[in-house]
């Protein structure tokens, strides 16, 4: 594309005005922390999207801006130390950087954003980028910052150097933002073969390039800088003493970690009940409106009630990534990860997976998106496997349930067997983390190396923006799978149909005794708890219940599991249908689908919801899979299928020995 | 952790004063002489500035460590600071001192 340059010069200021607009892209290049997603989203704002890179997972965002008379497409290229292309995100840029991705033409111009408080270090990667000799614009960030610091850059001096333009900027402030504009323009009006090479330049072999290139820039620096630069960092520092302390910064680190799940748990149920009240009534009104029969019925249990049942998780997974962004920007998440590197590393996984793994406890959705921040591609892999064993916020209705019928006039015990279910978890993740680093994926953990960027106010901006993106990636991804789900699930528990008169006599009886003392209501729970029950989930319920059986689970049991294949917390709807107290009684107190429960026997008179029967459930709910949507976006950050169905098959196996051998030992210890 | 590889205190000319990143009294400066890793993890070290040749000051001992290279403190695992052969160059400088910058 840029070969089509040969305007010179004098014709430029004309031809600007007058020529038609031209799609072109920069790149936005730069070091880890300093500051280029927060100039990039100042640039572009709500107007930016992710995506993947074709090919592979590495994700970047892009944006279509207004640059003077050019149509630029913004591409923030992942951040990076150098452009040796050691990790893949450094592979995809460099490759980026080169126009050699499928797909993607060389940039037309480069912006490199430079932290102006450290730039020595910056300046190594600038330097590499020169060395490209395209067209390219140097963005000295955070000049606030520097200036508070007492540190002078000197513009000219540093042009010289570097031989292409060096704008002074704050992505905090907006200071500079019209000259840096300005630049990109001028750039990519001027011919390309006008770009200098960098001199000297680092053709010497591979292992005193990067020494060579460290001298240069220190040199460079030196020459550009007066003023003290050496004064920064030390309230970090101290905020280090503690923070990264071997004692204290454990206990600051759970601290942390404490408080961000009260906040989260605490602000999304505002929200929750609102989305639920809102579907609800949605819900009302149209299947009032509707004419009544299986169309009624699909849009009002099978797609309000989808919808509803995807975006009821929403606020929590907000709230979750729009904290994790203000931790990040703070520079916390680094300490964070410092700290749990060594507990980290007994189970094979490197510090960085702990912040997945705890944010799993509110939706493993989440969780596995933000395991991107793990190098290692093993050690990736083996936090997304394990993530879905944390007992996540869609378990709670059902570990509420099942904690109900064990000990409903024992507080104690029922918080105890509550909390025991979150160790359970947590447990069979962390060992099960071991297993596969142990065969499937095998290899040391990566030592850790990770840079712990000074303390900042994090920016409220960058943060609603990022929560904003990763919001729209759950409703586009999740959201369209778990929509497809519950009208399948709907399907199955709605066909085929039954019919009234092709039921034994007694049932017509009792149907028509309810009906005739005007109840109504509990005319139509009798016919829905048959109609599900003769429906393709029941069929298949009833079909696998023997293969259920050593576990305790009767048939509705396990028309229930089944039904929860895609999303678990259904057990619970399904269950309060099956034994005929409606579906409305799982949503209010749920005390009348627990008498219920409680009293259900088999029909030789044994109860079912035995207490062995009960812990076998609980087991198998907090360690099976049961969510399709998990497994979509495993599928998604994987690129293959093979891992969501290795999640499925070791999970489904997990929980089926575990409860199995729960049940008979509770028999065996006489618990029945 | 000494050097448990003589063939490379030959390379040296100071032998006798090489020492691990991760032998390094606290606030230390040396000098880097050689990184022993592996091609991808000497690759991250000296995209972080810790390469041959390269002053790093040891911050926080303890594992992981706390270095500072170019203006930035790095969290390393030991492990990793055991493959980094240092040569020493000042003793312990005062406390919250940068000396890493010019």
């Amino acid at each position: 594309m840029s070969d089509g340059f040969n305007i010179t010069d004098s014709t430029d200021k004309q031809s600007l005005t007058t020529r038609p607009d031209r799609d072109v892209s920069v790149a936005l290049v730069g070091n880890p922390n300093v500051g280029k997603t927060s100039l990039f989203n100042r640039l572009t704002g709500l107007r930016a999207t992710t995506a993947n890179f074709p090919g592979t997972t590495v994700e970047h965002r892009r944006a279509k801006v207004k640059i003077d008379h050019w149509n630029a497409t913004l591409i923030d290229l992942p951040g990076l130390y150098s452009l040796d292309a050691v990790t893949p995100d450094e592979r995809i840029a460099c490759q980026s950087l080169e126009g050699t991705l499928p797909g993607q033409s060389t940039p037309d111009a480069v912006l490199v954003v430079v932290d102006s408080t450290n730039l020595e270090r910056n300046l190594f990667l600038v330097g590499q980028v020169l060395e490209r000799r395209r067209p390219t614009v140097v963005a000295l960030n955070m000049i606030d910052s520097a200036e508070r610091q007492g540190i002078r850059i000197h513009l000219t001096k540093l042009r010289e150097h570097l031989s292409c333009p060096v704008v002074a900027v704050s992505a905090r402030t907006g200071q500079g933002f019209r000259e840096l504009t300005a630049m990109i323009s001028a750039v990519l009006s001027a011919p390309t073969d006008s770009i200098p090479a960098l001199t000297p330049q680092f053709n010497s072999c591979s292992t005193c390039q990067f020494s060579a290139r460290y001298d240069w820039a220190e040199s460079v620096a030196a020459s550009s800088i007066s003023g003290d630069a050496t004064a920064h960092g030390h309230r970090s520092e101290a905020i280090d003493r503690f923070m990264m302390h071997r004692v204290w910064g454990l206990g600051a680190f759970f601290g942390v970690m404490l408080l961000t799940f009260v906040l989260i748990f605490w602000i999304a149920q505002y929200p929750m009940d609102l989305i639920d009240g809102f579907f609800a009534l949605t819900g009302q009104t149209v299947g009032a409106w509707l004419p009544a029969g299986d169309f009624n019925s699909f849009v009002t249990d099978g797609v309000i009630g989808g919808v509803g049942g995807m975006l009821v998780f929403l606020p929590q997974i907000g709230i979750l990534f729009f904290l994790l962004a203000l931790l990040e920007g703070s520079g916390y998440l680094a300490r964070a990860a410092f700290v749990m590197d060594r507990l980290m590393s007994q189970v094979g996984l490197p510090g960085k997976a702990f912040v997945p793994m705890l944010s799993a406890h509110a939706c493993a959705i989440p969780a596995i998106m933000a395991s991107r921040v793990i190098d290692d591609r093993r050690d990736r892999l083996a936090t997304i496997l394990v993530a879905p064993l944390m007992s996540c916020s869609a378990r709670v209705p059902v570990y509420a349930m099942l904690v109900a019928l064990l000990f409903p006039h024992d507080p104690v015990k029922a918080s105890l067997l509550f909390a025991a279910a979150y160790v359970l978890g947590i447990v069979a993740a962390l060992l099960m983390a071991l297993v596969f680093k142990k065969t499937l994926l095998q290899g040391r953990t990566k030592p850790l190396v990770i840079e712990l960027p000074p303390y900042r106010w994090p920016s409220l901006r960058d943060a609603l923006l990022l929560t904003y993106d990763r919001a729209s990636v759950f409703v586009k991804n999740a959201g369209t799978t778990i929509l497809v789900i519950s009208i399948v699930m709907w399907a199955l528990a709605t066909y085929p149909k039954t019919d009234l008169h092709s039921l034994p006599q007694s049932v017509q009886d009792q149907y028509s005794r309810l009906e005739n003392s005007g109840d109504e209501a509990a005319a139509d729970r009798l016919l829905s708890q048959i109609q599900l029950e003769h429906s393709w989930a029941g069929q298949l319920g009833k079909a696998i219940q023997p293969a259920f059986a050593p576990l305790g689970f009767d048939w509705k049991v396990s028309i229930g599991v089944v039904s929860s294949f895609a999303a678990r917390e259904v057990i619970v709807s399904t269950l309060a249908v099956l034994f005929g107290v409606g579906e409305e009684a799982a949503d209010s107190e749920g005390s009348s689908l627990y008498n219920r429960l409680r009293s259900s026997t088999y029909a030789d008179g044994r109860p079912v919801f035995t207490p062995a029967a009960c812990f076998s459930l609980l087991v198998f709910y907090v360690l099976a899979m049961q969510c399709l949507p998990t497994q979509a976006v495993t599928r998604r950050e994987t690129g293959t299928w093979k891992w969501p169905l290795v999640q499925l098959g070791y999970m489904t196996v997990l929980a089926y020995t575990a409860a199995l051998i729960t049940y008979q030992s509770a028999l065996a210890a006489g618990y029945s | 952790m000494r050097l448990e590889n003589g063939q490379l205190a030959e390379s040296t000319d100071h032998p006798s004063e090489v020492a691990t990143l991760a032998e390094l009294p606290p606030l230390a400066v040396a000098t880097v002489l050689d990184v022993l890793a592996d091609d991808d993890d000497s690759a991250r070290l000296k995209a972080m500035g810790i390469c041959i040749g390269r002053r790093v000051q040891l911050v926080q001992q303890g594992d992981p460590l706390v270095v500072r290279a170019i203006g930035i403190r790095i969290g390393l695992s030991r492990r990793l600071a055991e493959r980094v052969l240092m040569q020493p160059i000042e003793l312990p400088a005062p406390e919250g001192e940068d000396k890493t910058a010019e």
